[in-house]
């Protein structure tokens, strides 16, 4: 964001910096999550159940389990990020918590930032810890299995960062929720593409470097402009 | 009068904010032209007009939160972009939402709002600030139960917190005292009133009568503003 430079009166307290921001929004989303244990819950809830109904309809055929393991994981953990993303601004625009971050003339993409890490330490974290215990009810090998939470690692942030300028885009809309489903679906294909196809390609025999690698530039670069695309469409909304 | 703020240092004065013809359109519907006003240190300006008028929209549209259409802002002598966020750091805010976390405590919440104010936040000038509106008995309690009038109180504990800065002179108050009692309005006038001595100025949209003693109040009818749509008699 390109600002004018500071002017600072002598008599000026010290205003929080840029990281001490991104510390305070961390801090302050990570408190709220703790006061709404039910909302992390229902997302890990809906993880936990979509991935369990798979062995359920298809049976115990252990070739085919762990054939579509990964795919399964990958899809349910993206519907399950998909299912936080609403809350992560429509909250505080609607208490005026958000009004007032945007008041305070301070960078709203570190806020942002701070609010995106707290969201993915809530949703994305804890859908990675329990992945390797669903794998093993999909009789995921062990080194599968470590790909697995290697790629999910790399790609959830993907996932919430693309979602958060869907969910910034769409705020205060009715129709809000659905939209940001429909804007993040075709976004997210080529993550789930490298994300469950690099365990397929280990399970092949070959390497999945290539895919970690683009899932890592991907994980990079959308970490880097997710809360400045954000922020920029969060002022957008609330005119 | 001051008893709670220390007084401006030097460096510290609120410097006069010019606007000059700001208008702003919504939706294809103009709903105010060519507002002009001086703030100078110690003013008070009461925005007045039905629902409509565009009290709050003319305030949000000052920080930049909603665009205006043309005018111009000065601080001192200096202009500033219209559509840019500048007024935002010389301003403490309140819109109509209370702007508290329901989840979180009183306390906690003046807490968080304390950084991003900056305010000075140790505990005790938290407490001193809580105190201050009345709300020393709920700190520890979710602000979800409170009523709306405890939840414009804590509104209030910004300013009051404020006030022990030298910083953020500008108070823009949305609706302040809607649903605060004879008591709380009177804490409002008592907390205008130490900001005008500071040497703050603010500018408050309202439907009920405010006061701050020691300020000069001065009021700002939106409706005369008002410029019908041309094709349509008004």
């Amino acid at each position: 964001m390109s600002e004018p430079p500071r002017e600072r009166s002598p008599g000026e307290p010290v205003q929080p910096g840029e990281w001490g921001l991104l510390q305070w929004a961390l801090r302050r989303d990570l408190r709220l999550a703790m006061r709404r244990r039910s909302d992390v819950l229902t997302v890990l809830g809906f993880f936990v159940l979509a991935c369990s109904m798979f062995p359920l309809a298809i049976g115990p055929q252990r070739e085919w389990l762990m054939r579509i393991g990964p795919g399964v994981i990958w899809v349910s953990a993206l519907l399950a990020v998909l299912l936080a993303l609403p809350r992560l601004f429509e909250l505080d625009h609607g208490d005026g918590t958000l009004d007032a971050m945007l008041a305070s003339g301070h960078p709203l993409p570190m806020i942002v930032a701070g609010k995106l890490l707290a969201a993915w330490l809530v949703t994305g974290l804890p859908l990675i810890v329990l992945a390797p215990v669903l794998a093993l009810a999909f009789s995921m090998p062990a080194e599968s299995i470590a790909l697995l939470v290697a790629s999910l690692l790399l790609g959830t942030p993907v996932l919430l960062g693309l979602g958060a300028v869907a969910a910034a885009l769409t705020l205060g809309l009715k129709a809000g929720p659905t939209l940001v489903t429909l804007l993040c679906l075709p976004l997210y294909v080529p993550v789930l593409v490298f994300g469950a196809g690099s365990v397929e390609t280990q399970s092949a025999g070959l390497s999945p470097a290539a895919h970690l690698a683009l899932l890592g530039a991907g994980m990079l670069t959308v970490s880097l402009l997710a809360p400045l695309v954000s922020a920029y469409a969060l002022r957008i909304s609330v005119e | 009068m001051s008893t709670s703020g220390p007084g401006v240092a030097h460096g510290g004065a609120f410097e006069p904010l010019t606007a000059a013809r700001l208008s702003m359109v919504r939706g294809g519907r103009r709903l105010f032209a060519d507002v002009s006003f001086e703030l100078a240190a110690g003013d008070m300006l009461l925005l007045l007009g039905p629902n409509g008028s565009g009290k709050s929209s003319l305030l949000r549209g000052m920080l930049g939160l909603s665009p205006l259409a043309r005018g111009e802002l000065r601080i001192g002598d200096r202009p500033r972009p219209i559509a840019g966020h500048a007024l935002c750091r010389h301003t403490l805010y309140q819109g109509h939402a209370h702007g508290a976390k329901g989840e979180l405590t009183a306390m906690e919440n003046v807490a968080l709002a304390a950084v991003l104010d900056g305010a000075p936040g140790g505990p005790g000038a938290l407490e001193a600030a809580l105190r201050r509106v009345g709300l020393e008995r709920h700190r520890d309690i979710e602000v979800r139960r409170l009523s709306q009038g405890q939840k414009q109180r804590l509104q209030l504990a910004r300013f009051a917190l404020n006030l022990g800065a030298r910083t953020r002179l500008l108070w823009l108050m949305d609706e302040p005292s809607a649903a605060l009692d004879a008591q709380g309005a009177e804490l409002l006038r008592e907390l205008l009133a130490a900001h005008a001595a500071r040497g703050g100025a603010a500018m408050v949209a309202t439907h009920l009568p405010v006061q701050a003693d020691g300020a000069r109040v001065r009021e700002l009818r939106l409706d005369a503003y008002r410029v019908p749509a041309s094709a349509v008699a008004a």
